[in-house]
């Protein structure tokens, strides 16, 4: 038998133990690293160009971005970007100089094969 | 990082344990009623009250909702407590003292299935921590509206609505009864004080502690009501592993914690600390614990109604039944000491703050109403024997029925038992058997299985009685040899164990990791939130989309915005969803219908799963695709 009083400071410390282990697995799964998850979003466009955002939380470093419409490949190239990288902006000019009709998609694939796509409508 | 959980921390300790520690300090001056483990659940239960209290008071007194306030009001009432408790005990020293309760101690098996316990649900919970539940998301956003405007919300919502010309437009703000204000002070106190994210778990790991702290209370409460019997250790041990380890995983604990139950897992720490201090009141006569009784009714009231509801009822039946075994000391023992100044004073400031200055939202829309009346709604019709069995736990129904008809027949017959412990067991566990099983009998509009839920805890204490007192007999009495004894023992726990690990498993196979998509929900939402403009409504869809309602968080524009595709049967019920605006424009984008809603409502984006319903938006040339994750993607008209 233990008093109550060291029981006491023995199932608090457990407690305490056991907080711990929750906000650090808070911490782990808010920014954990999921192998080939990435996000990619629209940041401006304009008559003629599309920037897009790669916001990078996979194992990933390797990417291929295209400009894809009306069948026909617009703009292509690859960049590196280190994990977690979240402020790498890609820019695709669509044809210099002249305004541009219908749905452009950027393209974007990982050095793991994953694939995402926006589209945007150019009226 | 470290900053961040050292101030949470220091929160919890503020919030959570001083007000309530000075407080009792306040109460036990003269000599302490309360052994220290039991001060353990005091403390936050008390600290949580009276948190709600200062927060409340701010909100009549127009003192904003800030961090200092709060750390104020803490202060100011700490110091003058622990001061007027020096102060009273010095000139209390020549006194007559109240008899000072032993030092207690705890066997190690007591300290092994706690242990085993908070391992237990500490694994279970490790990769669930990052919320996804709609439910938690429902009470941040109140939590989050509290932080932001320094006051009290008005609990109230728009929606869509038609006018008598087909027209669709936003209504004005209704009010809701579905929360009540108890169940968000605290967690806005800790977040202001500690500055925590709410995109974090904070409010997960709170309701954590909550709920170990109510499985203890538990255990304690089952200590003192049989108090009298030696193995009443035991007993406790054995009530905080039929509660808290065996079944420890499903609906109501961790199921709760993780789904963001705030007001039921509150209620579940207050229920049993409240008993405990009735049944130690009645033992000690303690003013101070009779007004604690009060204190904790009124806290009670204030987090969860249908654990007001369910506990009123409880402590009516008991004194009825208390009224019937022993009806010559009801007077004395039960209903004297109540009527002392000190709980008469605290019943009438809590019942004038209850139904006059600040009344929580079930009694200011009069919801209460909804619960008398015959039960229609087919979860509230009643369960079957067989739903009973799985709702509570196939041996903790036949163990604590036997339980409670060898109380009552052991006390009948051997008055060994205090009264008061036989009848808070019996009016705890008969009224709610008839609740859940014939609602319609008592007219009683309730859903079945939530009311089945608090039917654990009386039945657990019961289970752990019958099993103790049975290995007790058998000992003493030595009608079986030792080693069968000790082997019919162990086959029984064997079982019993294997029935509640069964229950665990299921459990722990039903929960996938979820915490890739919940991180990928609250990106898309940051990036519609801050990206896109906010000139037009935005719409999102609840079916494909677990925990959505943490969407409306980075909006914080009002509790249903954005507005969502809800579940398909809502359309069809009359009385549910009269707008259809969230259905067409998700379901078929390219309907007239849905055309119209855009051009009516203005909407201008829709975040949906991108798996399910991404194709129906892809090939329609009035939306443009903006952003992308793995599991969902984002929409926008722009025509």
């Amino acid at each position: 038998m233990i008093s109550e009083r060291k029981t006491l400071f023995l199932l608090a410390g457990f407690m305490f133990l056991s907080t711990g282990a929750l906000l650090f697995a808070d911490h782990f799964f808010a920014t954990r690293i999921t192998p080939g998850q990435f996000s990619l979003q629209f940041t401006d466009s304009m008559s003629n160009s599309l920037e897009s955002k790669i916001i990078n939380d996979s194992p990933a470093t390797h990417f291929t971005w295209t400009l894809l419409g009306n069948k026909m490949e617009y703009a292509k190239s690859s960049i590196n970007i280190p994990t977690h990288e979240t402020e790498t902006i890609l820019s695709g000019e669509v044809l210099a100089g002249r305004k541009v009709k219908g749905k452009i998609t950027v393209r974007v694939t990982d050095d793991q094969g994953n694939t995402r796509e926006l589209f945007r409508v150019f009226r | 990082m470290a900053l961040t959980t050292l101030l949470f921390f220091a929160a919890i300790g503020l919030v959570l344990f001083l007000p309530g520690t000075a407080l009792l300090s306040f109460l036990e001056r003269k000599s302490p009623f309360a052994t220290p483990l039991e001060r353990a659940v005091l403390i936050p239960s008390l600290s949580i009250v009276l948190v709600d209290f200062f927060m409340l008071s701010f909100d009549l007194f127009g003192i904003p909702q800030k961090y200092w306030t709060i750390l104020l009001a803490i202060g100011i009432f700490s110091l003058g407590s622990f001061s007027l408790a020096r102060v009273k005990k010095t000139s209390d020293e020549s006194s007559i003292h109240h008899e000072e309760e032993p030092e207690r101690s705890v066997s190690k098996t007591f300290i092994a299935v706690f242990i085993l316990l908070l391992v237990l649900k500490t694994f279970y919970f490790f990769p669930n921590v990052l919320s996804n539940t709609t439910d938690l998301g429902h009470h941040l956003y109140w939590v989050k509206k509290i932080a932001l405007d320094h006051r009290l919300p008005i609990y109230e919502k728009q929606d869509i609505v038609i006018d008598d010309r087909g027209n669709y437009s936003i209504s004005n703000p209704e009010p809701i009864s579905d929360f009540i204000i108890g169940e968000h002070l605290t967690l806005a106190a800790i977040q202001m004080i500690s500055g925590v994210d709410f995109d974090s778990a904070f409010s997960s790991i709170i309701l954590f502690i909550v709920h170990i702290l109510s499985l203890f209370a538990l255990s304690l409460l089952a200590r003192r009501l049989f108090e009298p019997l030696p193995s009443s250790e035991i007993l406790s041990t054995l009530t905080l592993l039929l509660g808290g380890v065996l079944y420890g995983l499903g609906v109501p604990q961790m199921k709760y914690v993780v789904g963001g139950v705030v007001g039921n897992t509150y209620a579940n720490l207050f229920i049993p600390v409240l008993f405990l201090c009735l049944i130690m009141a009645f033992r000690t006569k303690r003013t101070a614990l009779f007004s604690l009784v009060v204190i904790l009714l009124f806290g009670l009231a204030y987090t969860h109604h249908l654990s007001m509801f369910v506990t009123v009822i409880v402590l009516l039946v008991a004194i009825g039944i208390r009224l019937a075994l022993s009806p010559k000391t009801m007077w004395g023992v039960v209903m004297k000491p109540f009527l002392t100044p000190w709980p008469m004073i605290l019943f009438g400031i809590g019942t004038l703050f209850f139904f006059v200055l600040w009344k929580p939202a079930y009694i200011a829309n009069t919801a209460v109403n909804t619960v008398v009346g015959t039960p229609e709604k087919t979860e509230h019709l009643g369960f079957t024997t067989t739903q009973l069995l799985y709702a509570v736990g196939e041996p903790r129904l036949v163990l604590g029925f036997f339980g409670l008809v060898f109380l009552f027949v052991w006390w009948y017959r051997k008055k060994t038992f205090d009264v008061n412990a036989v009848a808070l067991l019996l009016g705890w566990t008969i009224p709610l058997v008839v609740l859940v099983l014939f609602p319609d009998v008592v007219s009683i509009d309730l859903p079945s299985g939530r009311v089945a839920n608090y039917l654990i805890a009386p039945l657990c204490i019961l289970s752990a009685l019958l099993i103790t007192v049975a290995v007790h007999v058998f000992r003493q009495k030595h009608i079986l040899p030792a080693s069968f004894l000790f082997a019919t023992t162990t086959l029984f726990l064997a079982i019993l164990f294997f029935n509640g690990y069964l229950d665990n498993d299921s459990v722990f196979r039903q929960s996938p990791l979820q915490s890739e998509k919940t991180r990928a929900l609250r990106d898309a939402a940051h990036y519609l939130a801050d990206d896109i403009p906010r000139d037009g409504i935005v719409l999102h869809d609840h079916i494909n989309i677990p925990g959505d309602s943490w969407i409306k968080l980075d909006f914080m524009r009002d509790y249903n915005y954005p507005f969502y595709r809800a579940y398909l049967f809502r359309y069809d019920r009359a009385s549910d969803r009269t707008e259809k605006c969230t259905l067409y424009v998700i379901s078929s984008p390219h309907s007239d219908e849905a055309k119209k809603c855009i051009s009516d409502l203005y909407i201008r984006a829709v975040l949906v799963n991108q798996t399910i319903d991404g194709a129906q938006f892809e090939h329609f040339k009035d939306f443009e695709k903006v952003y992308t994750n793995p599991f969902y993607a984002i929409y926008t008209y722009d025509k």
